[in-house]
C-alpha cells in the first residue's frame, strides 16, 4: 500500500445488489473510509469515524460504458442535488450518492417505478453476455462433440470445454438467481410489501462462491501446461499461458480503460478493437501450433498419438500387398460412455445413423462400415477403424491387436 | 395484454400533475409537491425524474424552456385531460363515501 490514506477494494457485483453497497459503504464509514470514486476498484480516503448514510442508485439511461456522467447523469444528478443529496461518483448505470443528514428523503420513492429500473438495467448490463456470449459458448461446446475424436484425446480442447462449461454453468446460475428475485419481488409487490434486497452477508458469500471457478480454472490451466511441459510439447504450454496471462491483463485494461474517462463510444470502440486483436494473434497462435507438428513428425516411428486421461488415439501406418499405404486408428477409453460417443460422432452425419453392420470373421468382433467405406471394429474399451479397399493380412491384423492391452 | 397507461394515476403523479399546471423547472418540482400537499406527499428525486420522462413520452407533460441544463416543464391538454378525469373520480369516491359513512353514524 503506497498511500495510508487510501484504501482500495475489489468489489464485484450485479445492479439489483446496489442495496449491499450501501449497507457495505455505510460500514466502511462507521471504520473511517469514505468512498472516493470507482476505477474497477472502489478507493476509499480516511477519515473520522462517522454515521455516514449512502444511496446507491440504478440509472438505466445510463450505460454500462460510461465512465462520466453523460448529459442525462448529470440531469438526474441535479435532481438528487436538489433534494440535499451529495454525488460521489458514477460507474456504468451506478450513481452513488452520500448525506450527513439521517433526515433524507429516499432517491426513489415509488417501489414499483425502482424495480422495474434495476429489472431494465439488469438486462441491459447484462445483454451482451446473455444473449451473445451465452448462445456462441453453448454453439463452441456444441462443435466440440462434432469433433469427439479430437476433443476427447486433446488436453487443450478437453481444458476449453471444462472452461466453457463453467462459464456456461456460472451464466445460468446467474440469470436464474436474477429472475427469482425479480418474480419474488413483484410477488411482494402485489403483497404490498417492500422489495427485499440481497444483504450484504449474503452478497460475500456469493463473491467468495464465484472465486471457486476461477481458482479451479487457474489450476487446471497450471495441470494442463505442466502436462504439455512433460510431453514436451511447447506449443500447447505456451498456449495455455497465454490464455492465463489473458485475465489479468484483460483486467489490467480495463482499469487503464476506466481511469482514462474516456466518452461512452470510446469505452464501447476501444474493446471491440482489443477482441479483434486478441482474436488475431490467437489465431496465429493456433496456426503456429497445427503448422508447425507437421515438420516435427518423426519419420522412422510409424505412429501418430494424442492422449488425454480420458482417452487416446493413436494412428499406425501399415504398407499393403499392393503398394499402398494404410492408416490404422486405434481409439482406447476406459469409459464405454465415451467409446460409444465416439462410434456415434463417428458415424453419425446430422443426427442420422450412418453405417451398416457387416461380417469381419478376422476380427473377432463387431464391425461396421460407413458411407465413406471406412471400417470400425467395435472392442470392450477399444475402436479400430481403417480406410481401406484391400485388406490387412493376418500378421498385420495381429500386430494391431497387441496395441489394444498397451 | 396492452393496458391503457395512467388509467388511474397514482398519488405521486397526480400530485406531480397538479405542480406542472403552471410551468415548473424540473427539480423544483420536488418543493411544489411538498407545498401542495402540505408536506403530506413526498416525491423523491429518483422517482420525479422517471416520472418526468415517462410523462413526457406519453405527451402528458411537454417540455417549455431548456437554460442551462435546467429544463421546465408544462402539462399538456391530454394531460390536463387525464387529471380532471382523475379529479373526478376522486371526487364521486368522496361523495360516495361520505353518502354511506355519514348516513352510518
Amino acid at each position: 500500500m503506497k498511500n495510508p490514506n487510501e484504501l482500495r477494494k475489489y468489489i464485484l457485483f450485479q445492479l439489483y445488489e446496489c442495496d449491499a453497497i450501501k449497507e457495505y459503504l455505510e460500514e466502511m464509514a462507521l471504520k473511517g473510509w469514505k468512498l472516493k470514486y470507482i476505477r474497477t476498484f472502489f478507493y476509499f480516503e480516511k477519515i473520522e469515524p462517522q454515521t455516514l448514510y449512502y444511496s446507491v442508485e440504478v440509472f438505466s439511461k445510463a450505460s454500462a460504458y460510461d465512465t462520466i456522467p453523460t448529459k442525462d447523469t448529470n440531469e438526474y444528478i441535479d435532481y438528487c442535488r436538489q433534494a440535499g443529496w451529495e454525488f460521489v461518483c458514477n460507474l456504468g448505470q451506478i450513481i452513488i450518492f452520500i448525506s450527513d443528514s439521517d433526515n433524507m428523503l429516499p432517491i426513489e420513492t415509488d417501489e414499483p417505478l425502482k424495480l422495474r429500473t434495476i429489472n431494465r438495467g439488469v438486462i441491459k448490463q447484462n445483454a451482451i453476455s446473455w444473449f451473445i456470449a451465452f448462445p456462441l459458448l453453448a454453439f463452441n461446446l456444441f462443435l466440440q462433440f462434432i469433433d469427439f475424436d479430437y476433443f476427447i484425446t486433446n488436453n487443450l480442447s478437453l481444458m476449453y470445454v471444462f472452461f466453457y462449461l463453467i462459464f456456461i454453468l456460472a451464466l445460468v446460475i446467474q440469470i436464474i438467481s436474477f429472475f427469482i428475485w425479480i418474480v419474488k419481488q413483484r410477488s411482494r409487490l402485489k403483497q404490498g410489501k417492500a422489495i427485499q434486497y440481497i444483504s450484504k452477508n449474503s452478497r460475500r458469500k456469493q463473491t467468495s462462491l464465484q472465486l471457486i471457478p476461477l481458482g479451479i480454472m487457474a489450476l487446471v490451466s497450471l495441470i494442463v501446461a505442466a502436462h504439455s511441459l512433460i510431453d514436451k510439447d511447447y506449443f500447447t504450454a505456451l498456449l495455455v499461458c497465454f490464455i492465463m496471462m489473458l485475465i489479468p491483463i484483460l483486467f489490467l485494461f480495463s482499469h487503464f480503460l476506466q481511469k482514462q474517462g474516456l466518452s461512452r463510444t470510446a469505452n464501447k470502440i476501444i474493446p471491440v478493437f482489443l477482441g479483434i486483436g486478441i482474436s488475431f494473434s490467437f489465431m496465429i497462435f493456433v496456426a503456429m501450433l497445427i503448422f508447425l507438428p507437421e515438420v516435427k513428425t518423426p519419420t522412422d516411428a510409424s505412429s501418430l498419438s494424442s492422449k488425454t486421461f480420458l482417452a487416446s488415439s493413436t494412428t499406425y501406418y501399415y504398407n499393403l500387398e499392393d503398394g499402398s499405404e494404410i492408416a490404422v486408428t486405434v481409439f482406447k477409453s476406459n469409459y464405454s460412455l465415451i467409446i460409444n460417443q465416439y462410434l456415434y460422432s463417428e458415424t453419425h452425419h446430422y443426427f442420422k445413423k450412418d453405417y451398416e453392420e457387416i461380417e469381419l470373421p478376422e476380427w473377432n468382433a463387431k464391425s461396421i462400415q460407413d458411407s465413406r467405406g471406412k471400417f470400425y471394429i467395435e472392442y470392450d474399451k477399444c475402436v479400430i477403424s481403417f480406410l481401406s479397399e484391400s485388406e490387412l493380412n493376418q500378421a498385420q491384423i495381429d500386430h494391431i491387436k497387441t496395441f489394444m492391452n498397451k | 395484454m396492452p393496458r391503457e397507461p395512467f388509467q388511474t394515476l397514482s398519488e405521486p403523479m397526480y400530485y406531480v400533475l397538479l405542480a406542472l399546471m403552471n410551468e415548473c423547472c424540473g427539480v423544483d418540482i420536488m418543493s411544489k409537491v411538498a407545498d401542495i400537499s402540505g408536506g403530506r406527499v413526498m416525491v423523491g428525486p429518483g422517482t420525479v425524474y422517471a416520472m418526468l420522462d415517462k410523462f413526457q413520452k406519453n405527451n402528458i407533460i411537454t417540455k417549455t424552456a431548456c437554460q442551462d441544463r435546467k429544463k421546465a416543464y408544462l402539462i399538456t391538454e391530454y394531460g390536463k385531460e387525464l387529471l380532471t378525469a382523475e379529479y373526478s373520480r376522486i371526487q364521486i369516491l368522496s361523495s360516495d363515501g361520505k353518502r354511506i359513512l355519514e348516513n352510518a353514524s
